[in-house]
């Protein structure tokens, strides 16, 4: 697991990271999700060892990560621009981190590469910015580390692609417990793969949760009560939000799915019906709650 | 994995990245040892071929050509594998800054900063692995090459012995030079986050203490009426230590002058094939190429501390290390101020543009460092409490030496502390020749020594009082110097007397010396440098010929008007005539000096000198064999015969040598008098004349406006009249070599005489015609003289101002 801890990390003047606490459960895909400058690739940055906290700390499973090569060897960091040596080969970056992780898995490279329809010969810098994130993704994963630490890698990818990395992702999850850590501006990105989202603001984090748990308290009600009646007066809903469209209201209500259709249908609506909110959706309705609108942070 | 083993692979991988500086590495070594071994191997090869063919020697057939080819390919070897390959030098100051600047500059981008942190490696084993590399690449590439050209002198029939040592040398002297170079260029790269930036800081790091010493330097020569060279042997010393460059070069210079590959002298090629030479100061070469390592450490290990402590943030940034940015720029700021500052003054000695120099110096130093420090043009008046500082400091630099608050120009040691002192005093013994022959390898040189490095060496008054007399003298001279400079007025009031430049070494207890030059009023000093130079402890600092012995000496030449003879004196009367004249140079005074003018001179001939005179008469003339040409001794090492050596005058008369002998006038074909006068005014062209003086009467032959001299002839028609004028002048005249001799002495150095001598002429052709130059002794000139040059109308008289007497 990992976990910091009054996290903060500081550029001259402007606070990057702020008093960060939080904690990454190993075998599952946290989401982090912030605003350019918001402090995520800063967190990873730490997470990763490459900086150094100025204030909390940040351990893997109870040991500090910066210069501890034994910490350092469980994952593996791909930056939002991940560097590659100049005039290498995918297979010489290989090589290379075959060196430096002992349990490169050599031969699953060259498969994903041929999957990928890349060539290990070919020198990276004729590389398009997508195929170098590929790339970047195989080498993390054939690594066969603990942890994946992605910065952005997501962007860049097509659709085709994005959905083979999450199932590579998904593979080894399943397979060996791996445990990605994703950062990205955009929640459409991770909303069909993350299993826990941590959202970041000005370098402090404005909740952390699972995104199962926060599924299942908020729902969205699509209705048209009876005449002369208004949303607001259907009694034993934790309303957060109504809009009407017509006579069609729209609630996003908090509470339990049984005790919501409960209170539904005590008041007699001519239609209604729960529909699934969308990950943007739900992070609108968690963070209004606590009292920021989510449009200004990401969108 | 062990980190052993991960060390070597991160190594190898390193080496895979940076192929490109082994190829150029390999390729300047190549060209610069064995292509260039095996050309110069080939031209002596074909030299050689030729040689045979003609049936050539070499040094009047001493040399055969086999050998003459074996001692060419030593050259060579010296030359290619030795420390005299200046090409080698080039290659490594810049492979280290290369290699310095490349090997780390990852650490100026955020991406590479992120890739290489980010990887479960200990960050000390990435420098290790960057650091070695560096050294490695030059270390194998060098010891490569290095072992082709050895190949190619092996293949050439040299003996590895011959050359082993020395390329073994020159390659740790040069290593020692790169790792120098190589660390304090990682260093600046450390302490940047930006590649231009990590330049300029190179540049910073490795002139930084040259620049301070030489600002020191400037401030010192400004404001420091006493300032001596001798006394800033520590300050070149800082400053050759105190940078990478400088010590490497100086590491070179000291091994070029051990001859490691020792060339063979021409006078015994061919006596001997030599084999390697034990060189002589090796020790000291290995003990200062021991402290550079030592160095070399101390900075790899900086490196090491900066790399584990620098802040990954820190790449793209100018300074890696915020805490440096104030001191660097104030070493920055204050020394370029000061330099602005006084370099203005210098120019125009006015304090407004000394203040317009300072302030230009101190904003643009201080706004430039800005602008790189933020990247922003905007930020050129940052930190205003800073500029305050680098005024403060600047002014409170000039402030001490202005104002010479550490006593500098005023220091006299303590009687308690002094022990002795040197005075060496530029005017009363410029004429001495203080070199010395040097053997070394078995060849003769002449090594040259500067009159005050003799004296400071050999110089110990004791007498404290009379000392600091002298010096207290030279000391309200500077005072007033000082005073006069300080207000834009380069020529102060000296006042009338004899002036001379004067060097004090002053030897204290702890057994330092401190030095002072003083500009000193030798007959204001009257008695106290009458009792100076009268004292044994002063000649014996002056006079090398009072530390001969007669077990040194081994013949006895007299030098006088441009000839020299020897003395026929066999070891016991030349034994009796040191004595004699150690004991009246001993006893010699500054009056009789000022009065009148050597006799003639001596030169007690040593061990030494003769065999350096039998060298040069071998190498001069083919086939020599006997002690040494007399024509092949130079008038050196001659000491003045005064008239008040009258025991050493007597033994020489004794030895055949008669030094009063003068010249008979009969003797004489011509005396030309030349007064190289000007005219008082440029219209004024009376006193620019040829004159013959005739039958007793001056018949002028020639005016010229074109000429800058007058002359008057005196020729020797054989008549009894023109007789007795050419011995009147011929007994009023001294050589003009005896005059340099003394230069205490009354003379006008405006009156040249030349005699034209029948028995020095009488083998000579018309147009090669030669003559003496003597002049007139004291202001004895007969009339007729003065009425032909008309001296009395050029206004003024060359008159030289004798010690003791003033102008009139």
């Amino acid at each position: 697991m990992i976990e910091a801890v009054n996290l903060t990390k500081r550029f001259d003047e402007i606070v990057a990271v702020d008093h960060i606490n939080a904690k990454i459960r190993d075998g599952y895909v946290f989401g982090l999700i912030g605003t350019n400058g918001a402090g995520k690739s800063t967190f990873l940055r730490m997470a990763s060892g490459v900086m150094k906290p100025d204030e909390g700390t940040i351990q893997i499973d109870g040991e500090n990560v910066f210069e501890n090569p034994k910490v350092k060897s469980r994952f593996f960091y791909i930056s939002d621009d991940q560097h590659f040596f100049s005039n290498a080969s995918p297979e010489e970056m290989m090589r290379f981190y075959k060196n430096i992780y002992p349990a490169f898995d050599g031969p699953r490279f060259y498969k994903l590469m041929d999957s990928f329809s890349l060539d290990f010969r070919r020198k990276i810098a004729t590389f398009s910015k997508g195929m170098k994130k590929q790339l970047s993704v195989i080498l993390g994963l054939c690594a066969g580390t603990d942890y994946i630490f992605c910065d952005e890698t997501f962007d860049g990818l097509d659709p085709v692609m994005r959905q083979a990395v999450k199932s590579l992702f998904a593979n080894d999850m399943a397979e060996r417990n791996l445990t990605p850590i994703i950062a990205s501006h955009n929640l459409r990105e991770l909303e069909d793969i993350c299993d826990h989202v941590g959202l970041l603001h000005k370098g402090g984090i404005l909740l952390s949760k699972d995104l199962d748990d926060m599924k299942l308290n908020i729902h969205k009600i699509q209705c048209v009560l009876k005449p002369g009646m208004k949303a607001e007066e259907i009694p034993g809903l934790e309303r957060i939000k109504v809009e009407y469209r017509g006579s069609l209201a729209t609630i996003t209500v908090r509470g339990k799915r049984e005790e919501v259709e409960a209170a539904m249908a005590a008041c007699e609506p001519l239609f209604y019906e729960l529909i699934p909110l969308s990950l943007e959706e739900i992070f609108i309705s968690e963070t209004e709650v606590a009292g920021y609108d989510i449009k200004k942070l990401i969108f | 994995m062990t980190s052993k083993n991960l060390f070597f692979k991160l190594m190898r991988e390193d080496l895979k990245r940076r192929i490109w500086a082994l190829g150029l590495a390999f390729l300047s070594f190549f060209f610069g040892m064995p292509v260039a071994a095996a050309m110069g191997a080939s031209s002596i090869s074909q030299s050689y071929q030729r040689w045979v063919a003609e049936g050539a020697t070499f040094y009047g057939g001493t040399v055969s050509p086999e050998a003459e080819r074996y001692n060419r390919m030593v050259e060579l070897a010296e030359q290619i594998v030795g420390i005299h390959n200046v090409f080698i030098v080039c290659i490594i100051m810049t492979a280290a800054v290369v290699l310095g600047l490349t090997g780390f500059m990852y650490l100026h981008s955020k991406k590479q900063v992120d890739f290489y942190n980010s990887l479960p490696v200990r960050r000390e084993l990435l420098y290790a692995v960057k650091y070695i590399d560096g050294i490695l690449m030059i270390l194998f590439m060098y010891l490569l090459n290095l072992l082709f050209a050895v190949g190619v002198f092996l293949a050439n029939g040299l003996p590895l012995s011959v050359f082993l040592t020395g390329s073994l040398a020159a390659f740790a002297v040069h290593m020692t030079g790169f790792l120098l170079i190589y660390g304090l260029t990682t260093i600046a790269v450390l302490l940047t986050g930006n590649f231009f930036v990590s330049i300029l800081g190179g540049i910073v790091l490795h002139s930084l203490i040259p620049s301070l010493v030489l600002t020191v330097y400037v401030l010192m020569s400004l404001f420091f009426m006493t300032v001596n060279y001798r006394g800033m042997d520590v300050l070149q010393r800082i400053a050759v230590n105190g940078s990478p460059f400088s010590y490497y070069i100086s590491l070179v210079g000291d091994g070029m002058g051990l001859s490691l590959i020792p060339a063979i002298p021409a006078v015994e090629r061919g006596m001997a094939l030599i084999s390697a030479v034990p060189a002589a100061g090796m020790g000291s070469l290995a003990g200062r190429m021991a402290a550079g390592l030592l160095a070399a450490v101390l900075m790899a290990v900086l490196g090491l501390f900066l790399y584990r402590f620098r802040p990954s943030e820190a790449a793209g940034k100018a300074m890696a290390f915020s805490v440096t940015k104030a001191p660097i720029k104030i070493f920055i700021v204050v020394p370029v101020t000061i330099l602005m500052g006084v370099f203005f003054w210098s120019i125009y000695s006015s304090l407004a543009w000394a203040a317009f120099g300072f302030l230009l110096g101190l904003l643009i130093t201080h706004g430039i460092v800005e602008i790189i420090y933020h990247f922003d043009f905007r930020k050129l008046l940052a930190h205003p409490v800073h500029i305050g500082i680098c005024a403060v400091l600047a002014l409170a630099g000039i402030g001490l030496f202005r104002y010479d608050l550490f006593g500098y120009d005023r220091y006299i040691p303590s009687e308690q502390e002094f022990v002795s002192a040197s005075i060496s005093c530029r005017g009363l013994h410029d004429w001495i020749d203080y070199g010395l022959p040097r053997v070394e390898d078995g060849s003769y040189s002449w090594q040259y020594m500067n009159e005050d490095d003799y004296v400071a060496a050999n110089m110990g008054l004791t007498d404290y009082a009379l000392v600091k007399a002298f010096a207290e003298q030279g000391i309200a001279n500077a005072a007033k110097e000082k005073d006069a400079r300080m207000k834009n007025l380069w020529n102060w009031d000296q006042g009338d007397g004899y002036w001379v430049s004067a060097e004090v070494g002053y030897e204290r207890k702890d057994g330092s010396r401190a030095y002072r030059s003083y500009s000193v009023n030798l007959t204001a000093l009257g008695e106290t440098m009458d009792s100076i130079y009268e004292s044994a402890e002063y000649k014996s600092g002056v006079y090398p010929v009072l530390h001969y012995t007669k077990e040194d000496v081994t013949g006895l030449y007299e030098a006088k008007a441009n000839e020299i003879r020897q003395v026929p004196a066999d070891g016991g009367l030349l034994a009796e005539i040191l004595e004699a004249y150690q004991k009246e140079l001993t006893a010699l005074t500054l009056t009789e000096r000022s009065e009148a003018t050597p006799v003639t001179s001596l030169r007690f001939l040593t061990t030494g000198e003769r065999g350096y005179l039998h060298a040069i008469s071998m190498d001069r003339a083919s086939g020599f064999t006997g002690d040494f040409r007399l024509e092949d001794m130079n008038q050196v090492n001659f000491f003045p015969v005064y008239p008040s050596f009258t025991e050493t005058i007597r033994l020489l008369k004794e030895a055949g040598i008669d030094v009063y002998e003068g010249i008979p006038a009969e003797d004489v074909s011509r005396i030309e008098i030349h007064t190289p006068y000007y005219a008082a005014s440029d219209e004024d062209t009376a006193v620019q004349r040829t004159a013959r003086i005739e039958n007793g009467d001056v018949i002028y032959i020639e005016y010229s406006s074109d000429t800058d001299e007058s002359v008057a002839i005196l020729e020797n028609d054989g008549s009894s009249g023109q007789a007795d004028r050419i011995q009147e002048v011929l007994d009023s005249i001294v050589p003009e070599d005896m005059v340099h001799l003394n230069q205490l002495q009354l003379f006008d150095n405006g009156l040249e005489v030349w005699v034209f001598r029948n028995s020095r002429n009488a083998e000579a052709l018309p147009s090669e015609e030669v003559y003496t130059v003597y002049y007139f002794d004291g202001l004895n000139i007969p009339d007729f003289v003065k009425e032909a040059v008309g001296y009395e109308e050029s206004g003024w008289n060359g008159t030289n101002i004798s010690y003791g007497l003033q102008w009139e």
